[in-house]
C-alpha cells in the first residue's frame, strides 16, 4: 500500500508541476526563514558548551532602577551583555565561600598599544587570574596557569600578536598600554572557537584582542581599593558546586545586596542581581534591545524563532491553498479511488504523503537556500546558520520533527477537502463540491495579513531611520571627524585644537567628553545623566537629562543652530571637577527646555534650574540634540552643555572636528600627521560622524534588515501562491468569461472583474494587519528618543505595493483568461 | 437480490429544490440483466448512484441481499461498496496517472489483497478483456472501446455480485459499443448481475428487463424472454 501511495503521490506530482514547483518553492523559503532562525537559536544558545564547567558557569549581573521616576539603568546597560559593579566579585567570595570559582573582567574598551615603532588600537579587557581557571583557551604560547598571575602580564589573540609583532615571537615582549603602563606578553592565545560569547569578532559580547591581568591596571587596582555599587563596570563569572542550586544562589544574591549596599545606594535606586548561564551572554545584548524596543521580557531567540514560525505558517498556508485548490481538479480521480472502495483515511494519508514528499524537496531547498546565505549571514552577524546539522542528533531531529510537522499541518486541509469528496457529484462534473472557495480567500487573507504586517514594520524603520538621518547627518554638510579620546594619550586639548586649526581644510576644532552617537559604549556614561528640576526640591524629579561637557565652538563645529541667548564663551568656564557642583552657566537644549515647562526657547534663557540642588543658569537654548539613537535617560530627554576649559581626568575629552568637503584626504593626511606627532604611541583612530551614526544604528538596522528580510519572503511566497490561486480560478472560470464576452463583455471588463475579485482578500489581509502592525510599530518607535509621528502613510503605502505585488502576480493569468475564445471555451466547457 | 421501496432522493440549491427520484420501487432479482431508459434528467443516474452506494436516498428503503442500507454509515457502506459491486462508467474514468495495471488493481489494493495475488488476479482478468498485452500502457495510450475494457476489468476485479454500468456504450463507437455489450453478456452468463443505464433503445434491448423512467419514477418495465434478446443481438 506504501508503494501505491508513493507512486501516486509522485504521479500527482508529475501531473501539475507547476503548482509542485509552487508549492515546493514556497514551503522551502518559510522553511528556509523558520530553519535559518532555528540554526541562530540553536548557534547561540550552544555558546561555549565547550568549557568544561559551562553547565555551571554564570554571569552574575545588576540591574540598577533609579528611584523617582528615574530610568532603569539595567536595560540600557544590558546592550553591554549582563554587566555589574566590580565590586561585587569580592563581596561574592566573601559571602558565598561555596562558590566554586569567582572571576571578572571589565567590559571591553579600545586601547592604544605600542611597541618600537609599531602601535595599534587593540580591543582589550583587565581580567582575574582565576578567569583562566574557569575559561580554557588554547595557549599557542605561554602558561595559562601564569599568564595573568604576574600584574603586568597580558595576552594576545594570535591575530593581534600577528598585528604588532609581525612574525618575530611574541611571549616576553614589552608593550606599553595607552601610553601610560608597560606589560609583558606572557601568553599568546588562537582564536576563541565559536560559538562564543567572547571572541574578535564585532558582535563579540566580551571582545577582545588582548587580555591584561586586573591588578597591573590603575583603574583595576583603584576599583579593588573602594567599593562602588551604581556603575557597571565588569563581567563577573561565578562557577556553581553541583551542591548549590541557581534558586539557592539567588536567595544569597539578595542577601548579598541586602547587607552589602550602603543607604546612599538604595535611597535613590533599588539594585538586585541575576544569574545567567553563559550560553545566553551572546543573546543578552539583543534581549536588552528587545526590552528597550518593544518594553518586553523576551528572549531574542522566541522573536526570532516567532519571526521565523510566521514565515513558515505563511507558506504552510499557501500549501494548504494550493493543494486545495488542485484538490477541486483532482475530485474525479478522488471519486474514483472512493468509488473502488478507498475510505477517507486512505485518501487523507495519500494527501499527507504528497505533502511529506514535498516538505521533503522543500527541506532539502531550503537547507541549499541557507547554505548560500549562510557566508552572508555569517560577515554580518557572526553566526553560522546551518551550526545545528553539525551540533549533534538532537538538533537533527529537532529540524526533522519540524519537517514532519509542517508535512503533517499543511496537508490536514487538503486532505480533509479530498477525504470529503463525494464520489457520485464528483465523477458527474468532475469537480468536487467541498472546496469551498471562501476558505481559499481565509487562507490568502492570512498570507497578506502577515506579509503586510511585516512590511508596515519595514516601512517604519525605514522612515524612522530617514528622519533620523534627515535630522541628525544631513544639516552637517561639511564632513565631521571624531578622534581618539585624550585620555592616557598625553595629548594637551589645547596644544591640539591650535595645531589642529592651523591645518588647511579644518573649520572647527571643539571637544566633548562624549562623542554624538556613541553614548552607549563610553564607561564614563553614568556621569552623563542627571536630574534636573526647576527649583532644589525638583532636582531630584523625573526630569533626567543628558550632561555633555564641551569645548568652545561646540555648536558651531557640530552645525547646531542657536535658537535664544547666547553660546557657551570663555566667562561661562566650568571648575575643573564637574562633580563640585557651584553655579554655572549652561546652554541647553530646546527638548530640554519644552521638559523643564518653559514656553518657548526664549521663555528658558535668564532662568535658573538646579541639578543635585546645584544652580545652574540657562544662558541660551540650541536646536534639539538628536544625535543618539536611544538613551538610558528615557524618552525624549534633553540636553545641557557646560564649557571645560580642562575636562577631568575620569571624562577625557573626544576632540571633534570639522573640515572642508573639498580635498577630504589632504586633510585627514595633515590631521593624522599633527595627531602622530602629539601622541607618537597611540595610533590615530579617527571616525566620521556619518560612520558613527552607522556603527550606533547598527543592531536597529539590522531589525530593520530581519523585517525586510522575513517580509519579502512572505511577500514572494503570498504571491507565489496568489498565482497558483489564478492558475486554478483561472481554469476554473474560463466558461464563465466566455459567457461573460458572449453577452458583451469586453475583456478590459473581465480583467478589471478578476482584478477586482483577487484584490478583495488581499485589502482585507491589509485591514486585518494594521491594528496589529499600529501596536508593533508604536513599539519599535517608542524606543527611539526622536522618533517619526505614525501617520497614515506607511499604511497606504503599504496597502499599495501589496496590491501592486498581487497584481504583478496574477496579471498574466487575467489576461490570459481575458483573452479566452467564447466560441472555444463553451464547446469545451 | 435488491429490492427499493418508495425510494426518494431530492437536491436542494438555495432555495430550489428539486425531486430526482420521487417514490421509485424496484426489485431485482440475483443474476437478472436490467435496463434502465428514460430521457435526460429523469433520474437514472441517481437511481444508479443510489444502487451502488455512492450516494444516499433521502427517504425510502434500500435492501440489499436482505439488509436495510440506505441509512448505512459511510464507512460501512464502503465495505458493502469493497464486497459486492463492480461500476463501469461512459468517461470510463479510469485514473490518467496509473498504468492499466493498476487501475485494474486498485480495488483489490483497497480490499487489503495481497501482492501476489493481486497480480494474479489482474493478470486473469485483463485476459478476460483481452489486454494483457497493454498492462503496462497508460490510459492514455488506448483507444475509447479499449479504456473500456479496463474499466470493466477494473469493475469484475474483485468478483462483485453486481455491477453497474452508467451508459457504458456512450462515449464509443458501434463497433466498440458492441464490444462492451459482448463482455457484459459474457459476465451476465458467468452469473453477475447487471444494472445498465442507457438512452440506447437498441443497448437497452439486450437486457432480460427493461425500465423505463420520467420524471424520477418507474412509469413502466417491460421483461423481454432470453430467445428474443439473442436473436436481436445476433441480426
Amino acid at each position: 500500500m506504501i508503494r501505491h501511495y508513493l507512486s501516486s503521490a509522485f504521479a500527482s506530482i508529475v501531473r501539475t508541476p507547476f503548482t509542485t514547483v509552487a508549492n515546493i518553492l514556497a514551503l522551502a523559503l518559510g522553511l528556509a526563514c523558520f530553519l535559518g532562525a532555528y540554526g541562530t537559536s540553536v548557534y547561540w544558545s550552544s555558546g561555549d558548551a565547550y568549557q568544561k564547567d559551562a553547565a555551571r558557569t554564570f554571569v552574575v549581573g545588576m540591574k540598577i532602577d533609579m528611584k523617582a521616576g528615574g530610568p532603569n539603568l539595567g536595560a540600557g546597560f544590558g546592550q553591554l551583555g549582563l554587566p555589574s559593579t566590580s565590586t561585587l566579585a569580592r563581596y561574592l567570595r566573601q559571602d558565598i565561600p561555596e562558590i566554586s570559582n569567582v572571576a571578572r573582567t571589565s567590559l571591553p574598551v579600545e586601547a592604544a598599544v605600542s611597541t618600537g615603532a609599531t602601535k595599534q588600537m587593540l580591543h582589550a579587557a583587565l581580567a582575574d587570574p582565576a578567569f583562566l581557571d574557569i575559561f580554557h583557551f588554547d595557549f599557542v604560547a605561554g602558561d595559562a596557569r601564569q599568564a595573568l598571575s604576574r600584574p603586568d602580564g597580558v595576552i594576545f589573540t594570535t591575530t593581534a600578536a600577528q598585528r604588532l609583532f609581525g612574525s618575530k615571537p611574541a611571549l616576553g615582549q614589552s608593550i606599553l598600554i595607552d601610553n601610560t603602563r608597560t606589560a609583558t606578553v606572557t601568553g599568546v592565545i588562537a582564536p576563541v572557537p565559536q560559538p562564543s560569547f567572547m571572541g574578535e569578532g564585532e558582535d563579540a559580547v566580551l571582545r577582545f584582542d588582548m587580555l591584561s591581568a586586573w591588578a597591573g591596571d590603575a583603574t583595576g587596582a583603584l576599583a579593588d581599593r573602594k567599593d562602588s555599587w551604581m556603575q557597571f563596570d565588569a563581567f563577573t563569572f561565578v562557577v556553581l558546586p553541583p551542591s548549590l542550586s541557581t534558586d539557592v544562589f539567588n536567595r544569597r544574591l539578595a542577601a548579598l545586596f541586602e547587607a552589602r549596599i550602603p543607604r546612599e545606594y538604595t535611597k535613590r535606586a533599588t539594585m538586585t542581581g541575576s544569574i545567567l548561564p553563559i550560553s545566553g551572554m551572546s543573546t543578552r545584548k539583543y534581549d536588552a534591545l528587545i526590552e528597550s524596543q518593544f518594553g518586553a521580557s523576551v528572549s531574542v531567540i522566541f522573536v526570532l524563532l516567532l519571526l521565523g514560525a510566521i514565515a513558515l505558517v505563511v507558506a504552510v498556508v499557501n500549501y494548504a491553498n494550493l493543494a486545495t485548490a488542485q484538490a477541486v481538479m483532482r475530485a474525479k480521480e478522488i471519486g474514483m479511488r472512493r468509488v473502488v472502495g478507498a475510505r477517507r483515511r486512505e485518501i487523507m494519508i495519500q494527501s499527507w504523503i504528497e505533502a511529506l514528499i514535498q516538505s521533503l524537496a522543500a527541506f532539502a531547498t531550503a537547507l541549499g537556500l541557507l547554505a548560500l546565505a549562510g557566508p552572508a549571514v555569517h560577515m554580518l552577524s557572526d553566526v553560522d546558520i546551518l551550526y545545528f546539522l553539525r551540533s549533534g542528533s538532537g538538533a537533527l531531529i529537532g529540524a526533522g520533527f519540524v519537517v514532519l510537522v509542517v508535512a503533517f499541518v499543511a496537508g490536514a486541509y487538503p486532505a480533509f477537502v479530498l477525504s470529503r469528496v463525494q464520489p457520485a457529484s464528483a465523477l458527474r462534473s468532475g469537480r468536487s463540491r467541498t472546496a469551498a472557495r471562501p476558505i481559499a480567500n481565509v487562507l490568502v487573507v492570512i498570507q497578506f495579513a502577515s506579509a503586510s504586517f511585516l512590511l508596515l514594520l519595514v516601512i517604519t524603520a525605514q522612515l524612522q531611520r530617514e528622519h533620523i538621518e534627515a535630522g541628525a547627518i544631513s544639516p552637517r554638510e561639511d564632513p565631521v571627524l571624531v578622534l581618539n579620546n585624550l585620555a592616557s594619550t598625553g595629548v594637551d586639548l589645547n596644544t591640539l585644537r591650535t595645531q589642529l586649526s592651523a591645518q588647511p581644510g579644518v573649520k572647527n576644532v571643539t571637544a566633548a567628553n562624549s562623542p554624538p552617537w556613541d553614548l552607549k559604549r563610553t564607561k564614563y556614561v553614568n556621569d552623563s545623566v542627571q536630574q534636573v528640576g526647576r527649583s532644589p526640591d525638583q532636582a531630584y524629579g523625573a526630569n533626567f537629562s543628558y550632561s555633555k561637557l564641551v569645548s568652545l565652538d561646540y555648536f558651531e563645529t557640530l552645525n547646531m543652530k542657536l535658537l535664544a541667548g547666547r553660546k557657551l564663551e570663555e566667562q561661562d568656564a566650568s571648575p575643573a571637577d564637574p562633580l563640585a557642583m557651584k553655579d554655572g552657566h549652561i546652554v541647553i537644549d530646546a527638548l530640554l527646555a519644552r521638559n523643564l515647562g518653559f514656553e518657548t526657547p526664549q521663555a528658558a534663557v535668564g532662568q535658573t534650574i538646579y541639578a543635585y540642588k546645584a544652580p545652574l543658569h540657562i544662558i541660551g537654548v540650541v536646536e534639539a540634540d538628536i544625535m543618539r539613537i536611544n538613551g538610558i535617560a528615557g524618552e525624549g530627554a534633553g540636553t545641557l552643555y557646560r564649557y571645560f576649559p580642562v575636562f577631568p581626568p575620569y571624562m577625557p575629552p573626544h576632540p571633534i572636528v570639522r573640515i572642508s568637503a573639498a580635498d577630504i584626504p589632504a586633510t585627514l593626511a595633515a590631521i593624522t600627521k599633527v595627531w602622530d606627532k602629539l601622541a607618537p604611541n597611540t595610533p590615530a583612530n579617527f571616525h566620521f560622524f556619518d560612520q558613527m551614526f552607522e556603527q550606533t544604528y547598527r543592531q536597529q538596522a539590522g531589525a530593520g534588515q530581519l523585517f525586510a528580510l522575513l517580509g519579502s519572503t512572505c511577500f514572494l511566497i503570498a504571491s507565489i501562491g496568489l498565482l497558483g490561486i489564478a492558475v486554478h480560478a483561472a481554469s476554473r472560470r474560463r466558461h464563465e468569461v466566455a459567457i461573460r464576452k458572449t453577452l458583451g463583455s469586453s475583456a478590459a471588463g473581465v480583467v478589471r472583474l478578476m482584478l477586482t475579485d483577487f484584490s478583495i482578500p488581499v485589502l482585507i489581509g491589509n485591514l486585518l494587519a494594521w491594528p496589529v502592525g499600529y501596536l508593533a510599530a508604536q513599539s519599535y518607535l517608542s524606543a527611539f528618543a526622536y522618533r517619526i509621528e505614525l501617520t497614515p502613510a506607511p499604511f497606504l503605502v503599504s496597502l499599495i505595493i501589496t496590491l501592486v505585488i498581487a497584481w504583478a502576480a496574477v496579471i498574466g493569468i487575467v489576461l490570459k483568461v481575458a483573452s479566452v475564445r467564447p466560441a472555444e471555451a463553451l464547446r469545451h466547457a | 437480490m435488491l429490492k427499493l421501496t418508495d425510494l426518494r432522493k431530492t437536491y436542494r440549491v438555495g432555495d430550489v429544490e428539486t425531486m430526482a427520484l420521487d417514490g421509485v420501487n424496484l426489485e431485482i432479482q440475483k443474476g437478472e440483466f436490467v435496463a434502465i431508459m428514460g430521457p435526460s434528467g429523469c433520474g437514472k443516474s441517481t437511481l444508479l448512484n443510489i444502487l451502488g452506494m455512492i450516494d444516499k436516498p433521502s427517504s425510502g428503503s434500500y435492501v440489499l441481499d436482505g439488509v436495510e442500507v440506505s441509512r448505512y454509515p459511510e464507512g460501512k457502506l464502503v465495505g458493502l461498496r469493497k464486497k459486492h459491486l463492480g461500476f463501469v462508467f461512459q468517461s470510463f474514468n479510469l485514473i490518467d496517472e496509473l498504468s492499466v495495471r493498476d487501475n485494474v488493481a486498485l480495488p483489490l489494493l483497497y480490499c487489503g489483497v495481497n501482492a501476489g495475488e493481486r497480480k494474479e488476479r489482474v493478470r486473469e482478468v485483463l485476459e478476460l478483456v483481452g489486454l494483457n498485452a497493454r498492462a503496462k500502457h497508460k490510459p492514455a495510450q488506448l483507444s475509447g472501446g479499449q479504456q473500456q475494457r479496463v474499466a470493466i476489468a477494473r469493475a469484475v476485479v474483485n468478483d462483485p455480485t453486481l455491477i453497474l454500468a452508467d451508459e457504458p456504450t456512450g462515449n464509443l463507437d458501434s463497433k466498440n459499443g458492441r464490444e462492451v455489450l459482448d463482455m457484459l453478456h459474457v459476465l451476465h452468463d458467468h452469473g453477475a448481475t447487471i444494472v445498465m443505464v442507457t438512452h440506447n433503445a437498441a443497448d437497452a434491448s439486450e437486457a432480460e428487463r427493461i425500465i423505463n423512467m420520467l420524471d424520477g419514477r418507474v412509469v413502466s418495465a417491460v421483461a423481454k424472454p432470453t430467445a428474443t434478446r439473442r436473436e436481436e443481438a445476433t441480426a
